[in-house]
């Protein structure tokens, strides 16, 4: 349950981030490097709490699970860079993180497409002829969108222009709903806040 | 400069502004504009229906502030869906800063139905490396989840985390990810979902953004996901199926109010643009 308190500090910080619109100001300023150290310090404790402490107290001191401390050392190993002199350490455990990030992505991220391109072998013949007319476009704004990437073959060839010229209407209309989207989520951000202002705020504060 | 060129120029400050009326008078003033629920929303909460007496439900939690109020909603009307009919919820959330904010929300939810922590449900918070370790907890939760809840406590005491001692049927019968982003669905999808692994993958429920929404829609076509909620919308969608209104309810005149007045405003700029060219 949120106090009177709390209302106040958030609806100032609310109103300060929001000064934003009118202009950039020193207010603004001052909370977005407030923000940035809050959710830093926060990242540290949650780190602490979630993995570091049961790490550290329980699998290594108490449990003698000596080889936890291989990592241990390793993470800490990327504190070097703050001393000029050793710096390149820290490019060791920098170099692990981006190697195994690749490699899990490389032996991850294809999975799902598959199912993705599964699923584009689809017979024209729906249920009903709405659903015929829709596997239909599919097919064709597919393939259009696939030649619109398509640089091998020169766009004089008339068939290649016509179909990269469907494939960028195509591609536009996809764009154009993500667009639709991102107005849709930025206005229900701000819905967030001004219910916050108008509603929490008077009903906590003044209550 | 003419009335086509001062179109094309209207002060964001103002369009700011008439943003903040158009969503303030319907909050203050409810329209009650009515909620017509669809086919992907439809499912999303049929599945859910349909899952066997105590099931257990991993609820990923991948989102901050900014998405809350789009996301959020759904999660609360999931949430009491689920302990309703008696199943067990999971949480983990792989944004750090939306940790705290889900438990907030799960755990009122919990109380409001009388469900015991550790044994009805559990929040697993956020864990550093979030995504390598969600694949990891396809092998282990209380070794992957360094044996910590959200709050430093023990998960291997836990009755809940002992009778699911990994993320992969049939120990999960269902993932529902609340995302907006990465790391979020497409991580549970390439690790944890049937696309991952046939035998022991667990089937998606996914709830989203609206900037996310029509890049998803392919995924309920292919049958990847079992259900899929957009935005604010599809929270209003979702309390009406559930049965008990709520903040995405409450925000659907606003959000109507301001696809309106969008829609006007480009038609305006573009009106603008078009004669002051023929100009």
């Amino acid at each position: 349950m949120l106090t009177p308190i709390q209302a106040w500090v958030a609806t100032l910080v609310t109103l300060g981030v929001l000064s934003y619109l009118y202009k950039e100001n020193p207010v603004f300023r001052l909370l977005e490097h407030v923000m940035l150290g809050l959710s830093t310090a926060h990242i540290l404790v949650m780190s602490w709490h979630g993995t570091g402490k049961m790490i550290l107290m329980k699998y290594i001191l108490e449990d003698q699970k000596l080889l936890y401390i291989i990592p241990v050392v390793g993470g800490l190993l990327i504190y070097t860079r703050f001393f000029p002199k050793i710096a390149w350490i820290a490019r060791i455990p920098m170099s692990y993180w981006v190697g195994y990030g690749i490699g899990y992505s490389f032996a991850y991220d294809p999975r799902p497409m598959l199912g993705q391109i599964i699923d584009s072998f689809i017979k024209f013949q729906g249920k009903t002829p709405g659903v015929t007319v829709n596997n239909i476009l599919f097919f064709i704004f597919l393939t259009c969108s696939i030649a619109y990437f398509f640089f091998t073959i020169k766009r004089e060839n008339p068939l290649m222009n016509v179909a990269a010229t469907i494939g960028r209407y195509a591609i536009m209309a996809a764009l154009g709903a993500g667009f639709g989207g991102t107005v849709i989520s930025r206005a229900a951000t701000f819905y967030g806040r001004a219910f916050f202002l108008l509603k929490t705020f008077p009903n906590t504060v003044f209550r | 400069m003419n009335i086509f060129e001062k179109l094309q120029k209207i002060d964001a400050r103002i369009i700011y502004l008439v943003v903040f009326a158009a969503i303030a008078v319907p909050m203050l003033r409810p329209i009650g504009l009515p909620v017509s629920v669809s086919a992907e929303t439809r499912q999303a909460f049929e599945y859910i229906e349909k899952l066997p007496p105590n099931s257990v439900v991993w609820l990923g939690g991948d989102y901050d502030m900014s998405s809350a109020p789009e996301l959020t909603p759904t999660g609360q009307a999931i949430a009491r869906q689920l302990f309703k009919s008696g199943h067990k919820v999971i949480l983990y959330s792989m944004w750090e800063t939306g940790a705290m904010l889900n438990n907030a929300w799960l755990s009122a939810i919990a109380k409001e139905f009388n469900k015991e922590y550790g044994v009805d449900w559990v929040d697993l918070g956020w864990k550093p490396m979030a995504a390598t370790v969600l694949r990891n907890m396809t092998q282990g939760i209380v070794a992957a989840a360094s044996d910590s809840d959200i709050m430093g406590r023990p998960l291997s005491t836990m009755p809940l985390i002992q009778a699911v001692p990994q993320l992969t049927r049939p120990y999960v019968e269902l993932v529902v990810d609340l995302t907006t982003g990465r790391p979020g669905d497409a991580d549970y999808l390439s690790t944890v979902s049937p696309d991952a692994d046939k035998e022991k993958g667990v089937p998606m429920v996914v709830v989203c953004t609206g900037i996310s929404g029509p890049g998803k829609m392919p995924y309920i076509r292919s049958g990847q996901y079992k259900g899929l909620v957009v935005g604010m919308s599809g929270a209003a969608e979702y309390e009406s199926l559930v049965g008990r209104l709520g903040d995405g309810t409450a925000g659907m005149d606003s959000q109507a109010a301001v696809h309106a007045l969008i829609i006007v405003v480009i038609i305006l700029g573009n009106v603008g643009y078009v004669l002051s060219k023929k100009k």
